[in-house]
């Protein structure tokens, strides 16, 4: 064993724990570039994205290695030991234990047919896993389908089926490609060839929440977005001239050259817009954007496949139908005469046909396809949006075909350049959610009464997998207050960006009698990341009652798991009848180094008898919003029990106690995101350097890194202290943000602060530039709202809902000023579903 | 990390269901990740997982402390298997040194320098010893402490320690021949 060996050790170990690479590097010996090396190779290995088994591969394997250790124990085969009859089980009442050991697999298999109900594409859907909220899965990888993460673009790397996309993601189809982005509630989006799109945001929420925003560069995309389940609900697809929003319905994008863009609808209702206009479109409509200008009328579509045989100026035919090209129809490939073309278009007021569209086919077919109004049904000739059409016993007609009803024609040219229709169908309802519901019918009489065991859990989480066995018990004694058709589902409330799967198996029962109690397992996969991650990092999952037949107005008990990143004490919490597995660091003393690796900012890293290394890591615990909570704002205390599943909490009772601050004060932090760590280290810091927690937390959501606020702070300590007495006005350059017409005045704005005036005064205010840098204003606009007498937190609140419902940011703060807690301003802007206008970048 | 011990393991040769549950949750992402790099095949690293923990519930009972054992017995179950999949697919894992590699989609993106990518990187272990390629898959791929990797290995920490640097010192000729880029940015 050698120095080296033992320096290498020491920087890998701090690697682990969250020290950044280029901070590890600067410490260590000027001379020694060959350690210096190694460790930058060590963290690129460590940072690649690694291959994961299949979830659905995963289950199976560990449902067929149970089934096989019930078997050896049920036989007495070798591996069990079948003459003590010891297979750990939970205690269970003797009755019955046939019919609820059957339970498990009647459920799991239920889950498995319920899931492969939802599925729309077939396999690809079954593959594409189980719910996560956070992330999209991959399916159907075909070809070249690149993924990066957004601001990575140098980083790309092959997709795979099964892989998951989180938000923030890119990823891009290549010549002939294509990949299905499966999302948690069964909602799909297919990218066709060519197609460059990035995922915004995908997560979700209780109550089959699903927020998808896709801002789609280049190329087609097929959207098939099941009906919202909750309604938070959004699917958003941005392009260059127009968002689309959607409501549970299957429809295309196509963004061409210069940011032109087209919507189609082929079922449901989407709304697209832009600055300066929107329009709703319906099944068999579409619409074509440009950059900047203002929306047309929504019109029918139509598509032609088939030999290119006329090319007039503006006049092209295709399989034997003429229609109009312009100068904005984008046309790829360079057709020339004779060759096969798929083109698509939209049909005008006046009954011309338009081309989109003009491309090479991947087919040789001919196609013929438009939607339109029918008109007319008499005899033979049927009339379609001004366009006759032969009807004969050939043409296939779908029920329900009337007068004035919108259809979908696919037809024939015929000889003589009549139009013969193959098939005419009223355009598409609206699907209905594919997802089977349990049995409806409901016993008025059952009053069952479900509760969780444990309530609350709390793991030290060392490892990237976790496992809980808890009890689902319905704990009436009536018999005949039973509970039926029992789903369970889960949810992430913090820390969702560490979080890659939520899994519980089984997650439904047909029944639940008086008196019964079933097991379950919930098993959450963390990121990879996770083992890098600072101890003292928090995860916070849920598992809750969606639905129980009995109880259509639901029950509230849930099952909480805090899971904390602490690789130095056993497991805590709630004991449960899960057995001895501990997340226990045994480091191994050696000698020479210490058990704990603490690199410390000014040490130089050397093979020392104690190496000490303390990571002041740029880690940061992102302000995640969780909207299907009550939201908080940052100096306003918020109900503890709005992100907790135990009141008081543990942890928060602790540190209230040492801090010697209010509960209240304390889980207000903690339930918009930061780990009681974080929240020890702000008020620490806030008492030694005088400054207000607030402003120290603000400065952690903009995304400053302990080591930098406290730098900055002891900077702010050296200036001579702020003149508090008279608050000097903003400076002419402090201004709010332009064109801001719902600047809040003065009646409606509470007073500037002694606080708020004397920063005013100030050169530079780190939260400030922290949050102006965060989100890409200037520093004098963040400045302006707080010399106004806004709080950092109040800032940071109301840009980030800015943001997530493109809203001006001035009616936001407007909303604060004028009384509204941020509670009722996220259900005001959620209930206005966005789209009312963009903040100027 | 998994405290595996004596009465855990003895409880596994008994059939406790929860037991070999948590073996294999525990266990099962660094068999896969080390599978995976074997054989280059997430299909064959799945099959080839489920084998192994199949294997290890059938030959469970004949396991004998000492219990710090177990990981090393648990991977040699899965080398053992890459051997025999390398012996059933006539398929060789030593690729030939490949001057250019690119990436799949170079008509869509031309990157100027060859950057390290999971392929490369897959393919860089095949020319490392079997003891270094072990040491990187199970420490930098897969996650795993050095403690728990000393198990898996049948190896003294200090071994390991040396072992690694050794191993990253070897990769690192492997990519600076190629010319792989691999610094952070």
């Amino acid at each position: 064993m050698s120095k080296n060996d033992d320096l290498f050790q020491a920087c890998l170990r701090a690697l682990e724990k969250g020290a950044p690479v280029e901070f590890l590097a600067a410490r260590l010996p000027q001379d020694d570039d060959e350690t210096r090396s190694l460790v930058h190779l060590a963290a690129a290995l460590r940072g690649l994205p690694h291959p994961n088994p299949l979830l659905a591969n995963a289950r199976a394997r560990r449902y067929r290695l149970q089934a096989s250790v019930r078997r050896s124990v049920a036989t007495g085969q070798p591996g069990s030991n079948h003459h003590r009859g010891r297979v750990t089980e939970p205690v269970r009442p003797p009755a019955r234990t046939t019919r609820r050991s059957r339970i498990p697999v009647i459920a799991a298999a239920l889950v498995i047919a319920l899931v492969m109900a939802a599925a729309l594409l077939g396999a690809g859907l079954l593959q594409a896993g189980l719910r996560n909220a956070q992330a999209a899965t991959l399916a159907e990888v075909t070809g070249q389908v690149q993924v990066a993460s957004a601001g990575q673009t140098g980083s790309w790397h092959a997709a795979s089926d099964g892989e998951r996309l989180r938000s923030g993601q890119r990823i891009r189809t290549g010549p002939g490609s294509s990949a299905t982005l499966t999302f948690f509630d069964g909602s799909q989006t297919t990218l066709q060839a060519g197609t460059d799109l990035i995922l915004r945001r995908v997560d979700g929420g209780l109550g089959k929440v699903l927020r998808v925003v896709i801002d789609q560069q280049a190329g087609k995309s097929d959207h098939h977005v099941i009906p919202f389940g909750g309604k938070n609900s959004s699917f958003l697809v941005f392009t260059p001239s127009g968002i689309v929003s959607v409501h549970g319905t299957q429809f295309r994008v196509a963004v061409g050259e210069r940011g032109a863009s087209r919507f189609a609808v082929d079922s449901g209702v989407i709304l697209v817009a832009n600055d300066s206009s929107q329009v709703y479109l319906e099944a068999g409509q579409t619409i074509a954007a440009q950059p900047g200008q203002i929306l047309q009328s929504p019109a029918y579509q139509f598509t032609l496949q088939g030999l290119l045989t006329d090319m007039q100026e503006s006049t092209w035919t295709v399989a034997g139908v003429s229609f109009t090209v312009l100068p904005e129809t984008t046309i790829s490939g360079n057709p020339q005469l004779g060759d096969t073309v798929l083109v698509e278009g939209r049909v005008e007021a006046d009954g011309s046909w338009v081309a989109d569209s003009v491309e090479p086919a991947a087919g040789a077919s001919e196609t013929h396809t438009f939607t339109g109004e029918l008109q007319s049904m008499e005899g033979q000739t049927w009339q379609i949006s001004d366009w006759s059409l032969l009807v004969d016993e050939n043409t296939q007609l779908g029920e329900g075909l009337e007068v004035g009803a919108s259809v979908q024609v696919n037809f024939e040219v015929l000889a003589g350049g009549q139009w013969h229709a193959l098939s005419i169908l009223p355009l598409e309802e609206p699907e209905q959610d594919p997802t089977p519901t349990p049995t409806p019918t409901a016993d008025p009489e059952a009053d069952p009464v479900l509760a969780f065991e444990p309530e609350l859990a709390e793991l030290a989480a060392c490892e990237t997998g976790v496992d809980l066995t808890a009890a689902l018990s319905n704990t009436a004694s009536d018999p005949s207050d039973y509970a039926a058709n029992v789903i369970l589902d889960s949810a992430v409330i913090t820390g969702a960006e560490h979080v890659d799967l939520v899994e519980v198996v089984p997650s439904n029962w047909e029944l639940i009698e008086a008196g019964q109690q079933v097991d379950f397992d919930l098993h959450v996969d963390l990121a990879g990341d996770w083992n890098t991650l600072l101890d003292g990092t928090q995860v916070q999952v849920r598992v809750f009652i969606a639905s129980e037949t009995n109880t259509p107005e639901g029950h509230l008990a849930a099952l909480t798991l805090n899971l904390v990143k602490d690789c130095q004490v056993t497991e805590t919490g709630t004991p449960t009848e899960t057995p001895t597995i501990t997340t226990t660091m045994t480091a191994t003393p050696t000698g020479t180094l210490t058990a704990t690796a603490t690199l410390t900012a000014t040490a130089t890293l050397t093979p020392t008898e104690t190496i000490t290394v303390t990571p002041t890591t740029t880690v940061t615990e992102e302000l995640t919003a969780t909207p299907t909570l009550t939201p908080t704002a940052v100096t306003t205390p918020a109900p503890v029990t709005a992100c907790t599943g135990a009141n008081p909490h543990p942890a928060g009772t602790k540190l209230a106690d040492k801090l010697g601050v209010p509960y209240d004060e304390i889980m207000s932090w903690f339930c918009q995101g930061f780990g009681f760590g974080n929240i020890e280290i702000a008020y620490g810091l806030s008492r030694e350097f005088g400054v207000p927690v607030e402003d120290i937390f603000a400065m952690k959501s903009g995304g400053m890194g302990w080591g930098e606020i406290r730098h900055v702070l002891e900077g702010q300590s050296a200036a001579p202290p702020p003149a508090t007495d008279t608050p000097p006005p903003p400076s002419a350059t402090d201004t709010p943000a332009p064109g801001g017409a719902a600047v809040p005045s003065p009646s409606a704005t509470p007073a500037p602060s002694g606080g708020n005036a004397a920063a005013c005064a100030s050169q530079v205010h780190p939260a400030g530039q922290a949050l102006a840098q965060n989100y890409g204003r200037s520093y004098a606009e963040i400045m302006g709202w707080y010399c106004a007498g806004f709080g950092f937190g109040d800032i940071n609140q109301a840009y980030g809902l800015s943001q997530q419902y493109n809203h001006p940011v001035e009616e936001i703060f407007a909303m604060k000023g004028a009384g509204m807690n941020w509670g009722q301003i996220h259900q005001a802007l959620s209930g206005n579903g966005g789209g009312k206008g963009k903040n100027k970048p | 990390m998994l405290n595996i011990n004596t009465d855990l393991i003895k409880r596994a040769q008994e059939g406790d269901l929860k037991i070999i549950t948590a073996l294999y949750q525990h266990y099962q992402r660094s068999i896969f990740r080390y599978l995976y790099y074997r054989v280059g095949d997430q299909q064959t690293a799945e099959d080839l997982t489920s084998e192994v923990f199949l294997r290890m519930l059938r030959f469970i009972s004949g396991f004998r402390p000492p219990s710090s054992s177990f990981p090393s017995w648990l991977f040699q179950i899965a080398r053992n298997l890459v051997a025999d999949h390398f012996r059933q697919s006539s398929s060789s894992n030593h690729l030939e040194l490949q001057e250019s590699l690119t990436m799949p989609s170079d008509d869509v993106d031309r990157a100027v320098e060859r950057k390290l990518t999971g392929e490369v990187l897959r393919r860089a272990l095949d020319h490392l010893s079997a003891e270094q390629r072990d040491v990187v898959i199970l420490r930098f791929l897969s996650g795993m402490p050095i403690s728990e990797v000393a198990r898996a290995l049948d190896r003294s920490e200090d071994s390991i320690k040396g072992l690694q640097r050794r191993a990253v010192i070897a990769l690192r000729k492997i990519l600076t021949d190629w010319e792989i880029s691999y610094v952070q940015k």
